[in-house]
């Protein structure tokens, strides 16, 4: 029993880690080097910016690249390993961000949510959700 | 060396020389001054003018500035035999490349920018008992220059009135002292002095006049105004209003008539007015956007900065030569990259056409190029449904005083976690303990045991938690749903919204942001992730929320009797009753929902006690102004 505890216990924190350094390289590409963000990405990778979808890695990284230039400010962070029941033993983990983001002189709130999967020894985005939080639809 | 005569004798032709060269030598400078003084003709007509030969004076340009006066200064470089700028004369010779003719034209500005304030007080002894356009008259038939003579007032027993830049005029004037004779066979006795231009403030009678000749210069056509060499504008000089530009007093006067008569005004020519300062030019900026061509030939701008004053005029045609800034610059490119740099959609500088700035791809950066945001996203249609269905039940119950049923939407051993930012102080900081106790911010929590602590397990612990959270009512039409994976084993949801809390001693609205994590369970699906994230709501948010009256989620359950006082930190649900009752005391009060309710609470919701204390509350000054709705 302790030792289920134990490994649950790991596979919590571990997710925390893990999300800690993906939100870091994440971030850190999206403002400073678009061009590897599809590194990141699964190639099939799904992305839904502001209501915006984009299917694959190649189609995301020539949508951000469209972008005009960044600056991420990271406020909140969280992460849990999704649940076995859901993914069997393929390792995944859920990563919700809050912050502002900057792009040129308007500053906005954001919040943005991760789907991560081990792909060999590497993680990568299955899906990516990234809203305003100033809803700006029209 | 040409000349040889007394220091009065050199005055003099240095004075009409310039004039002589501006004409000469400047024939061909397209920007030819159209301004040139009334005395031009004058000098021209002097035929001492060609004792000097033209070579000596090649070198010095036509710049040498205005008029000059006595003081020793200007005759510098008459005695040094050189001209002052040496780099003008390849300017001046043949025809200038487009470079250089910009260049010289600057150089020829600052010497006349530099031109001193000529202004001489002309004072006739002892006229106080005689007429005034009598001797006006008399002095105008015996002098050949053309002049005009600003403020003839009394000092003590005589008269004064000035001259401005017409020094010529002046000696002229002087001259006449004891020589000229009115009827009465009166000799008038005549004194020249140098002088401060005169300083008289501006009446209310005066503005009145003001605006009369400003509207005579104002072109509704070409919607321009032109207050070119304002103070000497004839009709002010017969009314005896002397009001120049340059005082910051009358500039005032000048930008109130503009913006509250003319603010569809396109044109304003502001040349020659010795304006230094746009202090109160810059308020044109936002009450004059129509404002295209700005002309401030001849003043006395020093500093390119002086001009960020008007900085949001979209400029197309401006005009500083005669400014000292315009000399402040090593050569033309510099010049014009530091007036676009303030306007960059000027197409003419000082009258030429500008080459069309070529710049980088990278500059037409626009936030707006930013993807339009649409509205909720489904990967499959056929989710949506199912989706927005589960979230309407799933807030129903939420939204209710009893979230227990909330359990059957969670498997056994599903993983809930809660994170919030909110502003340290302020209304967003208050009743957040819960949220903030609870947090799972990772940024802030770095205890690895805390981290696994706030990590929700399990059913019966979701349910524990969000039963201690506080009564929320979500506007649904906030809702904003995103599904960008919808499988058969997998459902990634992400919904964004606004809610209030009934708890909080100000409703403010809060915006949560939540990802679901759904898997097929038995014939239905369950929640097995969930990350809750809070903060307090944008003003933009406030503004669109809550627009229609959410419909109240208690209204299944048993209501309590109305009779029955609840404590005003409770966070029971409201009867629909008691709904209307907050609804229309906040309509009658005018105070924020939450504290309509306190009082009404207070007042076991009796509503005419309720309104007998607010009142008397209010008379007394007790009530808080942040209890009172506040716009946006």
């Amino acid at each position: 029993m302790a030792a289920l505890v134990e490994a649950d216990r790991m596979q919590v924190l571990s997710a925390c880690t893990a999300a800690e350094n993906f939100t870091k390289l994440y971030y850190q590409f999206q403002d400073k080097g678009r061009h590897k963000l599809h590194k990141l990405y699964l190639d099939e990778g799904k992305l839904v910016w502001n209501g915006n979808p984009i299917e694959r890695k190649e189609n995301i990284q020539k949508f951000f690249e469209e972008l005009p230039t960044s600056v991420h400010t990271i406020t909140c962070l969280d992460s849990q390993p999704v649940n076995v029941e859901a993914v069997g033993q393929q390792s995944t983990i859920l990563v919700t961000t809050a912050g502002f983001v900057l792009f040129k002189d308007r500053k906005s709130p954001f919040q943005q949510s991760f789907l991560l999967t081990a792909k060999e020894d590497k993680w990568k985005v299955v899906s990516d959700i990234f809203r305003f939080q100033d809803q700006i639809t029209v | 060396m040409a000349f040889r005569g007394n220091r009065r004798q050199q005055r003099f032709n240095h004075g009409h020389m310039k004039y002589r060269n501006e004409h000469d030598d400047r024939g061909h400078n397209l920007n030819h001054s159209k301004n040139s003084y009334n005395d031009f003709t004058v000098y021209r007509g002097n035929d001492r003018s060609n004792r000097v030969p033209d070579g000596h004076w090649r070198g010095g340009g036509g710049g040498i500035g205005g008029n000059r006066d006595r003081r020793g200064g200007n005759f510098r470089g008459q005695r040094n035999n050189r001209p002052p700028f040496r780099d003008h004369v390849e300017g001046d010779e043949g025809r200038p490349n487009r470079q250089n003719m910009f260049k010289s034209k600057r150089k020829n500005r600052h010497y006349q920018s530099n031109a001193n304030d000529n202004w001489n007080k002309i004072v006739i002894k002892d006229a106080g008992p005689l007429d005034k356009e009598e001797v006006m008259y008399a002095i105008r038939n015996l002098v050949e220059h053309p002049f005009t003579p600003i403020m003839y007032e009394p000092e003590g027993n005589n008269r004064v009135f000035y001259l401005e830049d017409n020094f010529a005029a002046a000696r002229a004037i002087q001259d006449l002292n004891r020589r000229v004779s009115l009827r009465s066979g009166q000799k008038l006795t005549i004194h020249l002095n140098r002088a401060a231009p005169p300083s008289r403030a501006i009446t209310a009678e005066q503005i009145e006049q003001i605006k009369v000749v400003m509207s005579d210069r104002y072109c509704v056509e070409l919607k321009r105004l032109d207050l070119m060499k304002f103070h000497s504008d004839s009709n002010l000089v017969k009314a005896d209003i002397f009001c120049p530009l340059n005082r910051i007093a009358n500039m005032k006067i000048i930008v109130d008539v503009i913006i509250s008569n003319i603010p569809l005004v396109e044109e304003i020519d502001f040349s020659s007015n010795r304006i230094y300062t746009l202090e109160e030019t810059g308020r044109l900026v936002g009450t004059c956007p129509n404002i295209k061509r700005i002309n401030f030939r001849q003043n006395k701008m020093n500093n390119i900065e002086t001009l960020q004053k008007l900085h949001g005029l979209d400029l197309v045609d401006l005009t500083l030569e005669g400014n000292p800034l315009c000399d402040k610059f090593r050569d033309t490119e510099t010049y014009i990259s530091a007036v676009r740099k303030k306007f960059p959609k000027v197409l003419y500088l000082d009258g030429t056409e500008l080459p069309k700035p070529i710049g980088f791809e990278v500059d037409d950066e626009d936030p707006s190029k930013l993807p339009k945001s649409l509205a909720s996203y489904f990967a499959v249609p056929g989710v949506r449904d199912l989706v927005l269905k589960f979230i309407e039940q799933y807030y129903q119950i939420f939204d209710s005083d009893d979230r227990r049923p909330l359990g059957a939407a969670y498997t056994e051993d599903a993983l809930f976690s809660l994170a919030c930012t909110f502003p340290e102080s302020g209304p967003g900081s208050r009743y957040t303990n819960i949220y903030v106790a609870e947090s799972r911010n990772l940024k802030k929590l770095n205890n690895s045991d805390k981290r696994y602590q706030n990590m929700i397990r399990g059913r019966d612990n979701i349910i524990a938690l969000l039963c201690k959270l506080p009564i929320t009512t979500h506007d649904p039409e906030s809702f904003t749903v995103d599904v960008p994976i919808a499988e058969a084993t997998l459902i990634h949801i992400t919904l964004t919204g606004v809610f209030r809390q009934l708890s909080d001693r100000i409703p403010l609205v809060r915006s949560f942001s939540r990802t679901f994590v759904v898997i097929p369970q038995g014939s239905g699906y369950c929640i097995c992730n969930e990350t809750l994230f809070v903060t307090t709501a944008t003003i933009e948010q406030q503004k669109k929320s809550f627009k229609n009256p959410v419909p109240s989620s208690s209204d299944s359950g048993p209501s309590p009797s109305v009779t029955v006082p609840t404590t005003p930190a409770s966070g029971q649900a409201l009867t629909q009753e008691q709904e209307a009752v907050i609804l229309k005391f906040c309509q009658a009060s005018g105070m924020l929902p939450q504290y309509s309710r306190m009082c009404l609470e207070q007042n076991n919701w009796n509503f005419e006690k309720a309104g007998t204390l607010f009142t008397q509350l209010k008379s007394e000054n007790k009530i808080p102004p942040d209890y009172f709705a506040v716009s946006p």
